[in-house]
C-alpha cells in the first residue's frame, strides 16, 4: 500500500510554495475580484500541475513510457506552437472596443504612444540587473499592461520567465486602481488634476469606423511586421463589430469566443508555473520590474500631457495621459474617479477612454517592435 | 555594463520612435477622413 503515499512523500517545498501561490491567486480572484476570469484558472492550474506525478503535464511512467498531459498539450498547441490563444483573444477584444472616442479626438493617440515608455524603462532596468536581452525584453513587455501581448512576446522570445510574466501582467492589470492613483499623485498637483476639459466630439462617420481597422492593420503591418498578427486580429475583431453586416459574428466574438479562450488561457498559462521554473529569486525581481513598468507608463502619459499644456491654450487634464496604458477600461475609470474626487462634476471619462483605446493599439505595436528590435540586437 | 545600457537606450529610442511614427501616420489618416466627411457634409448642405 506504500504506493498510495508516494505522492505525499514526494512533495517538495517548492511545490508547497506553488500551492500557496495558487491559493493566493484564487483568493485574489474570488475575494478581491481581481481579473477573476484569468487569475482563478491560473491559480487552480498552478496547484494542478504541481502535484507530484500530475498527469496534467507529460510524465514518464516506468514500464509505460511517456504519457501526454492535457495542460502541457494545450500549452504546446495553443501558445507554444502558434500563439493561437492570445491572438484569438484579440479578436474578441477588438470586437468589444468602440474606437469612437479616439476617432473623435485623434490626438489622444499620442498618450497611448507615450504611455508605452514603461516597457522600455523596464527593459533597461532588467538589463542593468543582469537579465539577458531576450528575458529583459520579455519582462519589459509587462509594461504593455496587456496580457495577450505580454504572453505572445515572451513566448516568441522563448523567455524562461513566462510564468512570472503572465502572473505579473494579469495581477498588475487588476491592481491598476491602486498603482495608477499613487503614480499620478506623485507627479501632478491638485490644481492639475482638477482641470476641466470640454468634450465636443465631431460625428464619426461609418466610413471612418470601417476604414480605420483596415488602415491601422496596413500601417502597423508595414512599420512593425512583427505586430501584424496582434494588431491584425485586434482590428479584424473591430471590423466585424463596425461593418454592420456581421452582428452575429460580432456577438460571438464578444461573448462565447472571448469566454472560451479566457477559460482555456488561464489554465493553459499555468503550465509555465511549474515549481522548478517559478520558485526562484528571479521571479520576485521580475514582478518588481513589472510594477516599475506600470508606474513609468503612467509617468510617460502624464508628462506628455504636462509638456503639451505648456503650448496649449485649452489645458489638458494630465491624468488623461495616464489612461494611455492598455488596461481598458479600468484605467479610464480610475482617471475619471480621481478627477471626480479632485473636482466634483468633472467629466473626463470620454477623453480618458480615447487615450485608453489608443493604448490598446500602441501596446500591440510596441510588442511587435520589441520582437523586431531584440532580434536585431541579438 | 555601459554597452548593455547603450543597447537598452537604443532599443528605447528606436521603439518609442517606431510607436510615434505609426501612431502619427494613423492620426493623419483619421484627420484626413474627418476632413473628407466635413467636406461631403458641406457639399450636401449647399
Amino acid at each position: 500500500m506504500s504506493f498510495l503515499w508516494e505522492g505525499v512523500c514526494s512533495v517538495t517545498w517548492q511545490q508547497l510554495v506553488m500551492y500557496a501561490v495558487g491559493a493566493a491567486l484564487i483568493w485574489l480572484a474570488i475575494k478581491k475580484e481581481y481579473e477573476p476570469a484569468l487569475l482563478l484558472p491560473m491559480g487552480f492550474g498552478a496547484i494542478l500541475i504541481n502535484l507530484p506525478g500530475s498527469n496534467a503535464i507529460m510524465q514518464t511512467i516506468e514500464g509505460v513510457g511517456e504519457t501526454q498531459g492535457i495542460v502541457e498539450w494545450l500549452y504546446n498547441v495553443g501558445i507554444g506552437a502558434s500563439e493561437a490563444l492570445p491572438l484569438l483573444l484579440f479578436i474578441g477584444i477588438g470586437a468589444m472596443i468602440d474606437f469612437g472616442p479616439l476617432l473623435a479626438k485623434p490626438f489622444m493617440f499620442l498618450f497611448g504612444a507615450a504611455a508605452q515608455i514603461g516597457i522600455f524603462v523596464a527593459l533597461l532596468l532588467a538589463l542593468v540587473l543582469g537579465f539577458d536581452l531576450k528575458d529583459a525584453a520579455s519582462i519589459g513587455i509587462i509594461g504593455a499592461a496587456d496580457g495577450p501581448t505580454s504572453l505572445l512576446v515572451s513566448q516568441v522570445l522563448h523567455s524562461k520567465y513566462i510564468g512570472a510574466i503572465a502572473v505579473a501582467a494579469y495581477s498588475y492589470m487588476a491592481l491598476v486602481p491602486i498603482v495608477q492613483p499613487m503614480a499620478i499623485k506623485l507627479i501632478t498637483t491638485k490644481k492639475e488634476r482638477s482641470i476641466k476639459m470640454e468634450y465636443n466630439p465631431g460625428a464619426v462617420s461609418k466610413r471612418t469606423k470601417i476604414l480605420f481597422p483596415i488602415v491601422v492593420t496596413i500601417v502597423v503591418g508595414l512599420i512593425a511586421p512583427s505586430s501584424a498578427s496582434l494588431v491584425g486580429f485586434l482590428m479584424f475583431g473591430n471590423l466585424i463589430r463596425e461593418c454592420g453586416v456581421l452582428q452575429n459574428l460580432s456577438e460571438a466574438a464578444q461573448g462565447p469566443l472571448t469566454n472560451l479562450i479566457t477559460l482555456l488561457l488561464g489554465i493553459t498559462i499555468s503550465f509555465s508555473m511549474k515549481a522548478e521554473d517559478f520558485v526562484r529569486p528571479d521571479t520576485l525581481l521580475v514582478m518588481a520590474i513589472g510594477l516599475a513598468a506600470f508606474v513609468f507608463d503612467t509617468f510617460g502619459g502624464v508628462l506628455l500631457a504636462k509638456v503639451m499644456n505648456i503650448f496649449l491654450k485649452k489645458k489638458i487634464n494630465p491624468m488623461v495621459g495616464a489612461a494611455g496604458i492598455s488596461a481598458f477600461p479600468m484605467s479610464s475609470r480610475v482617471v475619471q474617479k480621481l478627477a471626480q474626487e479632485e473636482n466634483p462634476g468633472n467629466m473626463i471619462i470620454m477623453q480618458a477612454a480615447g487615450a485608453n483605446v489608443a493604448g490598446q493599439i500602441s501596446s500591440a505595436i510596441a510588442g511587435g517592435l520589441i520582437i523586431q528590435l531584440v532580434s536585431r540586437f541579438m | 555594463m555601459n554597452e548593455t545600457i547603450m543597447t537598452g537606450l537604443e532599443i528605447m529610442g528606436y521603439g518609442m520612435a517606431g510607436i510615434f511614427v505609426a501612431v502619427g501616420i494613423i492620426m493623419i489618416f483619421v484627420w484626413g477622413l474627418q476632413w473628407i466627411d466635413k467636406a461631403g457634409k458641406k457639399e450636401e448642405t449647399e
